[in-house]
């Protein structure tokens, strides 16, 4: 419960639902501490006044000229566009709270949260997988070979080397575009999700290659419009792809 | 990477096509032929991959009925 204060100063309480003032740890309150004077800035407008009872309460005055520019430094780290100190400070708090196992919050003077820190009840961000997925890739090969069946056949394609396996039959006969030729390889990639969002192919077993024709787009598309085609000869083939779609009633 | 949707790739094959009306202006696309060996130059120069999805490819082989299959196989 907010207690009266002058009227130049703004109560904001930070709330750790663990310890009490007298179990808590001098260091902890003070790493604590720290990171919430860089949470809210302004250092030298805002003064810890009292540690309240129950949980451990915080309990931090504002001096009423600086809390607009402090209430935008919580409501940014809230937003995730706060400056990367004032961020860390607030993950470093909520790191701390989960190893603390417990969870936290700032309150305004009106009671109303401005964060929460989720600590313990934070959900930990899995790695999904993993999974099999038929897939192609494109590139030179520039290893065949190895002692076991399947064999490592590796691939220097545009967006770095992949390392694929192949049985012995396919991998014999990738050898002779070794270093040359390039190759458009089907088969399964054995895939997984990392926490940060990222794909990673463990493994890619070929089931099939070919080597890819040495032909430029231009060249390609030339070929392509030299076959002789009947839908060719329709005056409006857009038009017929938007019946195709539609219906020819509206 | 680009990816060429069927109203493209159509017209890619067959250039002369009538040309689709440019919703800015409300007028068919003029100079069509051009712009579409403009962007082949500009893709062949800078090596992108392009990339033809299945329903683009199924939708395109309905158009083109029997004549669809060599433009698979080819080049």
């Amino acid at each position: 419960m907010a207690k009266k204060r002058r009227n130049n100063l703004r109560e904001y309480r930070f709330k750790i639902d663990a310890y009490s003032p007298e179990t808590m740890p001098l260091g902890r309150l003070a790493e604590y501490l720290a990171d919430l004077a860089i949470l809210f800035g302004e250092e030298k407008s805002v003064h810890l006044i009292e540690v309240e009872e129950g949980s451990t309460v915080l309990v931090n005055l504002v001096e009423i000229e600086a809390e607009p520019k402090i209430r935008e430094n919580l409501d940014a780290v809230v937003r995730k566009d706060a400056p990367p100190e004032r961020m860390r400070a607030a993950t470093s708090i909520d790191e701390r709270l989960r190893k603390d196992n417990a969870i936290g919050n700032i309150s305004d003077p009106t009671g109303g949260k401005v964060i929460a820190f989720p600590g313990r009840e934070r959900v930990e961000p899995l790695t999904y997988g993993p999974f099999n997925q038929p897939g192609v890739i494109i590139g030179i090969p520039i290893l065949v070979g190895g002692k076991n069946d399947p064999v490592p056949v590796h691939l220097e394609g545009k967006d770095g080397t992949f390392d694929c396996l192949a049985r012995r039959d396919i991998a014999r006969e990738i050898a002779p575009h070794l270093f040359n030729d390039v190759i458009r390889v089907e088969g399964v990639g054995r895939w997984v999700r990392r926490p940060t969002g990222e794909w990673e192919m463990l493994k890619f077993t070929i089931r099939y290659f070919k080597p890819l024709a040495d032909v430029t787009l231009r060249d390609a598309i030339k070929k392509l419009r030299a076959i002789s085609a009947e839908w060719k000869e329709k005056e409006d083939p857009l038009g017929e792809i938007m019946n195709i779609r539609h219906g020819t009633d509206g | 990477m680009v990816v060429f949707d069927n109203t493209f790739l159509t017209l890619l094959l067959h250039p002369k096509a009538r040309p689709p009306l440019d919703p800015s202006t409300g007028r068919r696309v003029d100079r069509l032929d051009e712009r579409i060996e403009l962007l082949i130059m500009t893709l062949d120069e800078d090596g992108e991959t392009v990339i033809i999805p299945t329903p683009v490819i199924t939708e395109f082989l309905v158009l083109a009925d029997k004549d669809g299959p060599p433009l698979l196989i080819s080049p």
